[in-house]
């Protein structure tokens, strides 16, 4: 077996192992599938195009977990400058329309729908440690260095997701962003 | 006395030092609030794990993209060298800027002077216009740049046109 199949054969293997991990915490980060699977073909290009397979599965997790958390920072912040733009030209119009829209779904949506939208409204920095513990199965510290923040950080923003998340679960209130 | 609700977050996530878990967890056993507290932090953990991906669609997705990386793959060809990454520190490719900067002047300043040519005193014949003198280079194929001295007589008088002639005529001309 040459070295071209060998390597091919292990981003397979890291492919089939980490798409779904890697896909559950750009959707929970997104909150669309579309653009998460667009984040996860960009992220595992980049994997095969660097060099060799790293050596073992957890490194490539780490990996590619580091990649998504670049992309999925990038993807929020054109999505805020957007969201700017938007309302500076439709400002008026947005207010009817949210308070229409907002009251009718927090009726009629699902649970799950629910929680992602108050997922979707935390803060970035408290939301992506919160996604990594609950969808990425990661402990504090490889949060810490996928973030670059220090684990009691970590502890306090995962604490303070939960405390807000559950305040907008409780109230019904998801316009806070 | 109650513990930090930040300490019930991380022992959900079973992140506490072994021996404030146990202190922590006897304290929540005989503790209403805190009980309370955990509760409704394994309720928000249970939602968060009911999110509305489905298997189904997760592995569709993923055969979906596998084939669109697979092509991407397949039609790049991958060259060992341009797909290397190499690390260098900043003090290395700041001397590796300096040589090559050093070696672009110095090939610059030989190959400018590569160019030029001496004339031999014998070969060069003699030009009384500036035609001639191009006409003459231009059968030769010898391009470059050319110096020419004028006399450093003090009594050098500019009258008509300056005249071109080898310097060893020049020199034993009497002025």
């Amino acid at each position: 077996m040459n070295k071209e199949t060998e390597e091919r054969e292990s981003f397979e293997s890291v492919y089939s192992t980490l798409f779904p991990v890697l896909f559950r915490v750009a959707f929970h980060i997104t909150g669309s599938g579309d653009v998460a699977e667009e984040l996860c073909q960009e992220a595992f290009i980049k994997y095969f195009s660097a060099s060799a397979p790293l050596p073992t599965l957890n490194d490539a997790k780490f990996w590619l977990i580091r990649v998504v958390k670049n992309l999925c920072y990038n993807n929020e912040k054109r999505k805020l400058r957007e969201k700017k733009a938007y309302r500076k030209l439709y400002l008026t119009r947005m207010v009817v329309q949210e308070q229409e829209t907002g009251e009718t779904s927090v009726l009629k949506d699902e649970t799950e729908r629910l929680v992602q939208k108050a997922l979707e409204a935390l803060p970035y920095k408290l939301r992506m440690p919160l996604v990594l513990k609950e969808y990425a199965d990661m402990n504090y510290r490889n949060i810490a260095g996928i973030l670059g923040i220090t684990e009691g950080n970590v502890k306090v923003r995962i604490y303070r997701a939960r405390q807000l998340l559950s305040s907008f679960l409780d109230k019904g209130d998801l316009h806070v962003s | 006395m109650c513990p930090n609700t930040a300490l019930l977050s991380a022992l959900i996530d079973g992140e506490l030092p072994h021996r404030f878990e146990q202190h922590i967890t006897d304290h929540i056993h005989g503790c209403s609030i805190c009980r309370k507290e955990m509760a409704r932090f394994s309720s928000l953990r249970e939602k968060l794990q009911q999110d509305n991906i489905t298997q189904t669609e997760i592995t569709a997705r993923e055969s979906r993209l596998w084939r669109s990386i697979e092509h991407k793959m397949l039609s790049r060809k991958k060259h060992p060298l341009l797909h290397r990454s190499i690390n260098l520190p900043l003090p290395a490719l700041a001397a590796l800027c300096l040589v090559m900067a050093a070696s672009m002047v110095t090939a610059a300043y030989h190959g400018f002077a590569a160019h030029t040519y001496n004339f031999p005193p014998d070969e060069l014949p003699s030009f009384s216009t500036m035609d001639e003198l191009i006409g003459y280079l231009e059968q030769t194929q010898r391009t470059g740049i050319m110096e020419m001295s004028l006399p450093e007589d003090p009594v050098f008088l500019f009258i008509s046109q300056p005249t071109l002639m080898p310097e060893r005529e020049y020199r034993d001309a009497k002025w």
